[in-house]
């Protein structure tokens, strides 16, 4: 399995090759820029999966930049890779007021951290933007003793294959694309019936208790008077 | 005191003193021209009587010759040696304070005209001039006038004279009585009304938010007051730019500590990460590393949660709340750390559909307060207890089963930096002070309810204001 390509551009030096370091450690592997104008030159040749992107930057700042990539009309780098306009960008910073946040967002951020993360958090925040991009997702989800194939859209536990039926895949595939996320029963229900899963209320219990029943009763964290979550990977040892 | 009693309290004394002085001196001149009225007086009827005497006889005449049958002013007559003649205030009764009595003598003191109470005067051999004597327990004012072998004396009663001066006197004093009760409440008046600029300054002062620096209004003020006010104002400009610098220096050094804070959280990381791969699992330092990063990412975002909050001129931007869809954003931002403290997360809504307290708000402050509360709550709750969000028609409650914060340090909950003792926990002490002041933000007051674990409640603020 290839691993996941990441762009880092991030300033400041200690910061910058400590992230490149604990995502290699990760298995992902790293280009750590120190500002734009290296980036938006390796973009050009190089097919990164995800970005990683620091808004202060010396020059022009990180906004400048992703609103030049998402409006670009480069050809991407390599044939099956995604071209400029389309890789997921990851803003990592330390402006956090509101506005700010969703300024990243309007300009086709596809998530938003805030510094300082803990590494952990990071990459499963960047798995989460690769498993929802529509660039090239990441072919094998791991979650603890699941993993989830995303081409094929089957699930094996501890290795072995587990029958799930069309919805109870949906629901998964859902969950494990919003990890650390509680997804409310409408929200849930929006997404199925985009995925063309119709499903009501009272059947999405129906549903968590299949999924619950065939992997494990800690597969799907209830937050009651809310909704559902991904229950946590390390929860999920019999 | 206040200025304005103690001005009362001067006018009250002082007005009745000068006015006693006034009195005083009033007296003593209406004293001084009476005297003088009737000293000029029994020197003339002293002259008149005297020219009208006979004159003495030749000497070795004998006392008594004088011319017999002269008149004398009074209408008396000469009677013998001891004629008795009454003077003029006899015929007039109601001028009694007039009344004048008049004696003659020959030189060798042998009387030749005697009022009745003339009588009584006592020839001083060689007197001339005015005499103050006392005759039978009365004072009287004397005038001896000499002349042609005769001495005529002309007095008066003192008492008549004070009398008199009396009289004049009150009769300033009684209506001067009658309207000092009036004037006392006018200047009452007066002073209360002076004062009422003054007053409502005290009042708008009084009932300031301490947080609000904004300056006084300065026009429409008495000129002596505009200078104390302009002064005010000053010290408000320099505390409220000193308040910014230091909110401006913290939200800076807050912001700046972001990005060394991220660096040493990523090395550390990364160090951990490499550890783990080559096998190792982490010592009770190396714990004590990542819970030290993990408390001081918190302080850092609560100081620049606080800082920008804590301004004069912060304010909620009410708006229509989704609370479905601000419970669900909570609810996933602590996930992470419920799942890490094994605790479970619930939000309890209000009965039969009806919708949550508070319809409208500020939904990204709100967030901020309510994501406060319950990570207090998840990191005080026991492992796998239930933390949850309880929305109301008219209150929000934050319900752990922990174990709550002791009696006596509970007054304390809330003052920045303060954590309650026995915490081994990240907490800074800073998120009651951004919960308060969001809350306060709203108009909604937090309080805190003991017992079958804690719950941090959330209700409209009182018309008292919170």
């Amino acid at each position: 399995m290839r691993a996941m390509r990441v762009l880092i551009v991030e300033d400041d030096p200690l910061l910058g090759d400590g992230l490149a370091a604990g995502l290699r450690a990760l298995g992902f592997s790293v280009d750590w820029l120190r500002d734009g104008e290296q980036a938006d030159a390796a973009l050009a040749v190089a097919a990164y999966d995800l970005i990683v992107l620091d808004l202060g930057l010396p020059g022009a700042d990180g906004l400048h930049w992703l609103r030049r990539w998402r409006r670009s009309s480069a050809a991407a780098p390599r044939p099956g890779a995604p071209a400029a306009a389309r890789v997921p960008v990851l803003i990592l910073t330390a402006r956090d007021a509101l506005e700010q946040r969703v300024a990243g967002l309007d300009e086709g951020a596809d998530d938003y951290l805030v510094k300082p993360v803990q590494l952990a958090e990071l990459a499963a925040r960047m798995r989460a933007v690769l498993r929802r991009s529509h660039g090239r997702p990441e072919p094998l989800w791991q979650h603890g003793p699941l993993s989830w194939d995303s081409a094929a859209r089957r699930a094996s536990w501890h290795g072995s294959p587990v029958e799930l039926a069309p919805r109870e895949l949906a629901l998964l595939e859902l969950l494990l694309a919003h990890p650390q996320r509680v997804l409310s029963r409408a929200t849930l229900q929006d997404k199925l019936y985009a995925f063309g899963q119709d499903i009501d209320s009272n059947a999405l219990e129906v549903h968590v208790h299949h999924l619950r029943r065939k992997l494990h009763p800690k597969i799907v964290r209830t937050v009651r008077g809310v909704g559902y979550a991904l229950g946590a990977a390390e929860d999920l040892q019999p | 005191m206040t200025l304005q009693r103690r001005l009362l309290l001067l006018l009250l004394v002082g007005a009745p003193l000068v006015w006693t002085a006034g009195l005083l001196f009033d007296r003593a001149r209406a004293r001084h021209e009476i005297d003088e009225l009737f000293d000029v007086q029994q020197l003339r009827l002293a002259q008149q009587v005297l020219a009208l005497l006979p004159a003495a006889a030749p000497a070795g005449a004998a006392p008594g010759e004088g011319a017999p049958g002269t008149a004398v002013p009074g209408g008396g007559t000469r009677a013998g040696g001891a004629p008795a003649l009454r003077t003029a205030p006899a015929r007039n009764p109601a001028e009694r304070g007039d009344q004048l009595v008049i004696a003659a003598w020959t030189a060798a003191g042998e009387p030749l005209l005697v009022s009745a109470d003339g009588s009584r005067l006592p020839f001083l051999a060689g007197a001339g001039g005015f005499v103050d004597q006392r005759i039978d327990g009365r004072d009287w004012r004397t005038y001896y006038l000499a002349g042609g072998g005769r001495v005529v004396a002309v007095a008066h009663r003192v008492h008549e004279r004070r009398e008199l001066v009396n009289a004049l006197v009150a009769g300033q004093l009684v209506p001067w009585l009658l309207t000092l009760p009036v004037l006392l409440l006018v200047m009452a008046a007066a002073v209360r009304t002076a004062l009422a600029p003054l007053r409502r300054l005290t009042a708008g002062l009084g009932q300031r938010n301490p947080a609000d620096l904004r300056p006084l209004p300065e026009d429409a003020l008495p000129a002596d007051l505009r200078p104390l006010v302009h002064a005010i104002n000053a010290l408000l400009e320099r505390v409220e730019r000193g308040l910014a610098q230091e909110r401006r220096f913290t939200a800076d050094a807050a912001h700046e500590l972001r990005t060394p804070l991220a660096a040493l959280q990523a090395q550390w990381d990364a160090a951990r990460a490499a550890a783990q791969a080559a096998g190792g699992t982490p010592t009770a330092a190396e714990a004590g590393i990542g819970a030290g990063l993990e408390r001081l990412s918190r302080l850092v975002a609560q100081m620049l949660a606080l800082a920008r909050i804590d301004r004069p001129d912060a304010k909620a931007v009410p708006a229509p709340l989704d609370w479905p869809a601000l419970t669900e954003e909570l609810f996933s931002a602590l996930l992470p750390l419920a799942e890490a403290r094994h605790v479970e997360l619930a939000c309890d809504w209000p009965p039969d559909g009806r919708p949550p307290w508070p319809a409208a708000g500020d939904a990204g402050l709100l967030q901020v307060m309510l994501r406060n509360l319950l990570d207090n709550a998840i990191r005080h709750a026991p492992a796998h207890s239930t933390v949850s969000l309880r929305l109301g028609t008219d209150s929000i409650e934050v319900a752990d089963a922990g174990a709550g914060v002791p009696e006596a340090d509970r007054h304390r909950l809330g003052d920045r930096f303060y954590r309650a003792p026995g915490q081994d926990d990240a907490g800074s002490g800073l998120g009651l002070s951004i919960v308060q002041r969001i809350a306060q933000l709203h108009a909604m007051r937090l309080r805190f309810i003991h017992g079958d674990g804690l719950r941090a409640r959330l209700e409209p603020a009182g018309p008292e204001g919170g």
